[in-house]
């Protein structure tokens, strides 16, 4: 039987000793026979030899416990259970929220309206501003004729004169209600207090509904005529802000 | 908490720890990015290790998984770049007895990602054709041209050295 020549692949499976047995023969008698191809056989080897060498110092690394199956396990089973945790948190705010929803569907959600709380609230926001509270100062002549303009008045307002109780005139301030331009006038006795004059488009309400409120360490005292509200806002506890509701000729 | 069975499992892939850590140093060059990929790669097992090929051996299949997230990883972040130039310098820091394994890290270093895997396979971790095919997921024919391949291409380097390593320790 004529042996195939021997191929460099065959060189290289002879030498991982994944050779068929029967060639191997072949492969010696070449080796044998030719020193070239068994110096390049033999270089090959050296290759090998140095590189088991090299790489055989890396299994005696310090061993890294993090790798360690039962470790990498856990870590997984923890970051599992927190993205279970937090996806079932997240369905319950939804659910909760949609089954609220639903429970008081139809009702109104939030705080009942009070009369009159925007009045309240422009106090807040801007009676306390110890810089530019108003946007128009007085002049008291010019500012009943401002307001007049501004909210579309057929009659300048009569401002209510607060000075024998103390009280100036600061300026006033437009506001924006659902129901039109509504204006706050600020007076003040001394630095911090505060008394405000709020006027606003008021529809809704039946005329001579009147009332007063207290919140916040405000109060309000409130009443509607002739399509408009009106209300006085001052500090709680401040005894001025009584009597001062009690000039209004309305009450 | 833990089965029997994940206790075998466990017992079986502990013992395969330091030559996926030497599988994967050889493709990232960088202790710490290794282990980062062996502990991917030991993840990745622990939740398929129920869909595995009973024919593959663990060993293999745990090689298979390691490459193949080495690659991902590879495309998709590029950082082991950076890390080259840094075992590139160690051959220089060598010895005496041990300038021999030095070279031949700094070679195995120069060779590409796939010449690389294909020589630690073969020739360190003593894989059969069938197996290194396996892991890198090419067919079986394919393996031996490369192993031919990788073989002279590190001859190459290897001779490239002796010719300028004397001159590099001179100064």
């Amino acid at each position: 039987m004529t042996a195939s020549p021997v191929t460099e692949d065959e060189l290289h499976a002879y030498l991982d000793d994944q050779l068929e047995t029967w060639r191997r023969a072949e492969v010696r008698a070449l080796l044998e026979a030719s020193p070239g191809v068994a110096g390049r056989l033999a270089a090959w080897r050296r290759d090998a030899e140095g590189l088991r060498a090299a790489l055989a110092g890396m299994e005696t690394w310090p061993p890294n416990p993090t790798l360690d199956p039962a470790v990498i396990r856990r870590s997984m089973r923890r970051r599992a259970l927190r993205a279970i945790l937090r996806t079932a948190a997240a369905s319950a705010v939804f659910g909760l929220g949609a089954l609220s929803g639903w429970w008081t569907r139809g009702t109104y959600v939030g705080p009942p309206p009070r009369p009159m709380e925007d009045a309240m609230d422009a106090y807040r926001t801007f009676a306390a501003r110890r810089f530019a509270p108003v946007e128009r100062a007085t002049g008291r002549d010019s500012l009943p004729s401002w307001l007049a303009n501004s909210l579309g008045l057929a009659h300048a307002p009569v401002l209510p004169d607060l000075s024998s109780r103390g009280f100036r005139p600061l300026g006033a301030r437009l506001l924006a209600t659902s129901e039109g331009a509504a204006a706050m006038v600020l007076y003040e006795a001394e630095p911090g207090h505060r008394i405000s004059f709020y006027l606003r488009p008021a529809r809704h309400f039946i005329p001579g509904t009147r009332g007063w409120s207290e919140g916040g360490g405000l109060r309000v005292r409130y009443w509607y005529r002739g399509g408009y509200g009106f209300a006085v806002v001052g500090r709680a506890d401040d005894p001025r802000t009584w009597e001062i509701e009690r000039t209004f000729p309305s009450l | 908490m833990s089965s029997i069975d994940e206790r075998i499992e466990d017992e079986q892939l502990r013992a395969l720890l330091p030559r996926l850590r030497r599988f994967a140093l050889s493709l990232t060059r960088d202790p710490s990015s290794a282990d980062e990929l062996v502990r991917a790669c030991v993840e990745r097992a622990l939740t398929r290790v129920r869909s595995r090929d009973a024919a593959a051996s663990l060993r293999s299949w745990l090689f298979a998984i390691l490459y193949r997230q080495f690659l991902d990883l590879q495309r998709r972040g590029r950082r082991w770049r950076r890390l080259l130039a840094s075992l590139q310098l160690q051959g220089e820091t060598e010895r005496g007895s041990q300038w021999w394994a030095a070279a031949s890290s700094l070679v195995f270093s120069r060779l590409s990602v796939e010449n690389r895997a294909i020589l630690l396979l073969v020739t360190v971790e003593g894989f059969t054709y069938q197996e290194t095919a396996l892991v890198l997921a090419i067919p079986v024919v394919s393996v031996l041209p490369k192993v031919s391949r990788a073989r002279q291409v590190y001859r190459q380097l290897s001779e490239g050295m002796q010719v300028i390593s004397p001159l590099r320790r001179v100064k």
